[in-house]
């Protein structure tokens, strides 16, 4: 195991490298040059010049790129081109926030989803299913800026019963009322696919001998289902869990600019616009670092559920 | 100063007004009446807390080293300039008591006495020499003072400038924030992050930041001038529009900058909010590429400028909110003098044939997506008219960032550009229309117009300056160098319990007199 975890984390390098490669490349392409951007429309070729000359941009590609790597090795992700912070601690600010929503928005999919998933799959046809379905398409086809909004509008403006935006003053109340809409709105996509895949799977596994066999033991009905059903029917749904947390982290982008939320997925729309190198680079090979790491977690967590499966 | 970082406007607009639809079919109101507990604002003392909603955060206040129109915004609170422009649009004295101009190159300033930074050490004339050499030396400074040759102290309130070159509106360039004085023994201090640490002799003072989420500034208890009626600001940096308003409408917040256009009448009409528009100093023009082979024909200028009509863009694109533009400098900057030829699609008709192009011609029309007031809008508003005389216009919509870079290579046609900011006739007309100026992205040339940019900044009086940027404005309409379409409005929704909320046509605020109750 300890060896198969070793091996999976070694792999992950060359694939970052990957990645930060092709975000390099990305960037080269994206027309738009940072300099120009901020000095603004009555910038002197020189000023531009020398802007460009502080932020490395006159020397060639390949060297711009290893000059990359030699001060990522030494932990240093350079300073944002718009306010200078280092690129660092800006993610270290805005990690939390961008963890927090993912882990709030993949609990309310996970305790919604799961539930009704099984729910719709015993009654199977029935009013609840029907309406489940129905539910699931609409959210499923929603925009995250559009649900969003809509949230906002009726929770806040309306009722007046949450904060619109933002992240709340510290305290634990405070904190609470603001990540509910964010969460809430963040989670429909992932609750739609739970929904759904645990409610097949749940039926496949319902057509199994061994229910049957425990049924003709005379067991009640839910105690097949929750104890002899679940953990069988869990297993597909954990690793698209698993792959929908990696987007819920990488993905919430739409979701913090919409609700004013302080995280990454903010800070790279914010760094995109201005064509902040460095932000975009930082933030983007933590991202890709992140579901390198949630997928070798899944990974694991399969192999707890289901003993057939070993890694070495 | 518009904010570039507007985000998908044109989907973010469907779902707006589908929202709004939804709402209006509910039969709900648009403002909420019980609002959350969240709103502190409104419960402070007179005076009291004013909470400002911006699209963007500051970038830094080091001043010298600005970035951005919004650092800009608040360094304005924080930090006093020698002297600033009064409401009649004249330099009034400020930090500078009185000054004299000896002659064409050499001025001599008074510093007011007492006056202390907000980290307690006294302004004096080598804090002001300090600050206005760091400004000539920044990347985004030296535009404005390159001319300085040398500041020299007589004693702490008495210092001379002396020029390298006459230059007009220099005292125009010492009234803008970038030359908004620093204290020295903060610079010393704070060093590279003295943009995070500011200390000027302003109103206001920064008391907390937390990057890309809020700023909090207090009354200056030491200020020299009379003393702002709000005890705090509090900036909150909320990029989505939609998400700005909805904070006004539940009443978390008391401003918001640049609130949705289409929000205009229904915030003109509301009994709980308020739309605040003043004019802003920024002119939005239809340009052309001169090096585009048919866009160098002045005949296919002039025939453009006679058809595109800017009055239905204003009145009906901007809701009215802009101010039709007749030449390229605004009112706030200089009195407006300039003729323009009458709109007239025929005689339009004419020049097109007149210059070979009897069937019109295809042409690209290069835009930014949500950088100045409706933009994009404004482009297609203007397809009809010009197809009207034959000229097929291809829209090509982009963010601000790909649109200066392509703009740089002068790849566009035509194009819609704005420029705002300074009150210096001579910073906009030269960067733009003069033939060797990097930013000049038309392509420009005619040594008329080179010749008049030379002569106003040589003149020894701002007076006579004034005369030939007058004249050089009419010249430009005169040789179609491009169509002005309107005047900018600074646009701004509040609660009504806002008072004097009063911004400067420069688009800064001055929340002096600002209560809210």
């Amino acid at each position: 195991m300890g060896a198969y975890i070793l091996r999976r984390l070694l792999v992950a390098i060359p694939l970052l490298l990957v990645v930060s490669i092709v975000v390099f490349l990305l960037m080269q392409l994206t027309p738009g040059d940072p300099a120009v951007l901020m000095l603004g429309q009555d910038a002197t070729p020189q000023s531009i010049a020398q802007l460009r000359n502080q932020f490395g941009l006159d020397l060639p590609l390949p060297q711009q790129y290893l000059l990359f790597l030699e001060n990522l090795l030494r932990g240093d992700l350079g300073r944002s081109f718009g306010t200078r912070l280092s690129v660092a601690g800006e993610l270290a600010r805005t990690w939390p926030a961008t963890l927090e929503l993912a882990v709030a928005a993949m609990a309310i999919a996970l305790a919604v989803g799961l539930p009704l998933g099984v729910i719709t799959a015993v009654g199977r046809g029935g009013v609840l299913d029907q309406i489940t379905r129905v539910v699931v398409l609409v959210t499923v086809s929603m925009p995250i800026f559009w649900s969003g909004l809509l949230l906002i509008y009726y929770f806040s403006v309306q009722l007046g019963w949450l904060p619109t935006s933002g992240r709340g003053d510290g305290t634990v109340e405070s904190e609470l009322s603001h990540l509910i809409l964010p969460a809430v709105s963040l989670s429909t996509f992932s609750l739609a696919v739970i929904v759904r895949l645990m409610r097949s799977s749940m039926l496949d596994v319902l057509g199994e001998d061994y229910i049957r066999t425990a049924r003709s033991k005379g067991l009640r009905t839910w105690t097949v289902i929750l104890r002899h059903g679940m953990k069988n029917a869990l297993i597909p749904v954990v690793t698209v869990a698993g792959l929908q947390f990696g987007q819920l982290l990488a993905g919430a982008a739409l979701t913090e600019t919409v609700f004013n939320w302080p995280g990454v997925g903010r800070l790279v729309v914010t760094a995109v616009f201005s064509r902040d190198y460095p932000t975009i680079r930082g933030a983007v090979l933590l991202i890709a670092t992140t579901f390198i790491i949630v997928n070798l977690l899944v990974d694991l967590v399969y192999a707890f559920l289901d003993p057939r499966i070993r890694y070495s | 100063m518009r904010s570039a970082s507007r985000v998908g406007s044109g989907g973010r607009t469907i779902a707006l007004a589908l929202t709004f639809l939804l709402a209006a079919c509910s039969g709900a109101p648009s403002t909420a009446s019980n609002a959350p507990s969240a709103a502190a604002s409104s419960s402070a003392k007179a005076g009291g807390t004013l909470t400002i909603g911006t699209s963007t955060d500051v970038l830094t206040l080091d001043m010298a080293n600005y970035r951005s129109g919004q650092d800009w915004l608040v360094g304005s609170l924080i930090f006093d300039t020698l002297v600033a422009f009064g409401s009649d649009g004249q330099p009034n004295p400020s930090l500078a008591e009185s000054w004299k101009q000896i002659d064409p190159t050499t001025y001599q300033f008074t510093l007011r006495s007492g006056v202390k930074f907000q980290d307690g050490t006294p302004l004096n004339a080598a804090a002001v020499k300090a600050q206005l050499e760091r400004a000539a030396q920044g990347n985004f400074g030296k535009s404005y003072y390159f001319m300085i040759d040398k500041i020299t102290p007589t004693d702490d309130t008495h210092l001379t400038i002396n020029l390298k070159q006459p230059y007009a509106p220099f005292l125009n360039n010492l009234a803008i924030v970038t030359a908004g004085i620093e204290s020295p023994a903060s610079v010393q201090k704070y060093g590279d992050n003295v943009g995070r640490n500011p200390s000027g002799t302003g109103p206001f003072k920064l008391t907390n930041w937390v990057p890309g989420e809020s700023m909090t500034l207090e009354r200056n208890p030491d200020y020299w001038g009379t003393k702002p009626k709000l005890d705090k600001i509090v900036i909150k940096f909320i990029a989505d529009e939609s998400t700005r308003m909805a904070a006004l409408d539940a009443g978390e917040i008391d401003v918001v900058q640049n609130p949705p256009p289409d929000r205009a009448k229904d915030l003109r009409s509301s009994t709980k909010l308020q739309l605040i528009n003043g004019p802003y100093a920024q002119t939005i023009w239809l340009g052309f590429n001169s090096s585009n082979p048919i866009l160098s024909k002045l005949p296919v200028r002039q025939a453009i400028m006679a058809a595109a009509d800017p009055k239905p863009l204003v009145s009906d694109v901007t809701e009215g909110i802009a101010r039709q533009a007749t030449g390229f400098i605004p009112p706030e900057v200089m009195k407006d003098t300039v003729t323009r030829p009458a709109i007239d699609t025929a005689k339009a008709k004419q020049l097109l044939a007149s210059a070979g192009y009897p069937n019109g011609f295809t042409i690209d029309l290069w835009v930014t997506t949500g950088r100045y007031l409706r933009d994009k809008e404004i482009a297609q508003a203007l397809q009809a008219p010009l197809k009207a005389i034959g000229v097929n216009v291809n829209i090509k919509a982009m963010d601000y960032a790909a649109f200066s870079s392509g703009m740089g290579r002068r790849e566009a046609g035509l194009f819609i550009l704005g420029w705002g900011s300074t009150r210096n006739p001579d910073t906009m007309l030269r960067a733009n229309f003069y033939s060797k100026s990097a930013s000049n992205w038309s392509a420009y040339q005619n040594p008329k117009a080179d010749e008049l940019l030379d002569g106003a900044v040589n003149q020894s009086s701002y007076d006579a300056a004034t005369k030939m940027w007058a004249q050089l404005d009419q010249f430009l309409i005169d040789d179609a160098a491009g169509v002005p379409i309107y005047w900018s409005s600074a646009l701004y929704a509040a609660k009504k319990s806002v008072q004097n909320f009063v911004q400067t046509p420069l688009g800064l605020f001055d929340l002096n007199n600002t209560t809210v109750q």
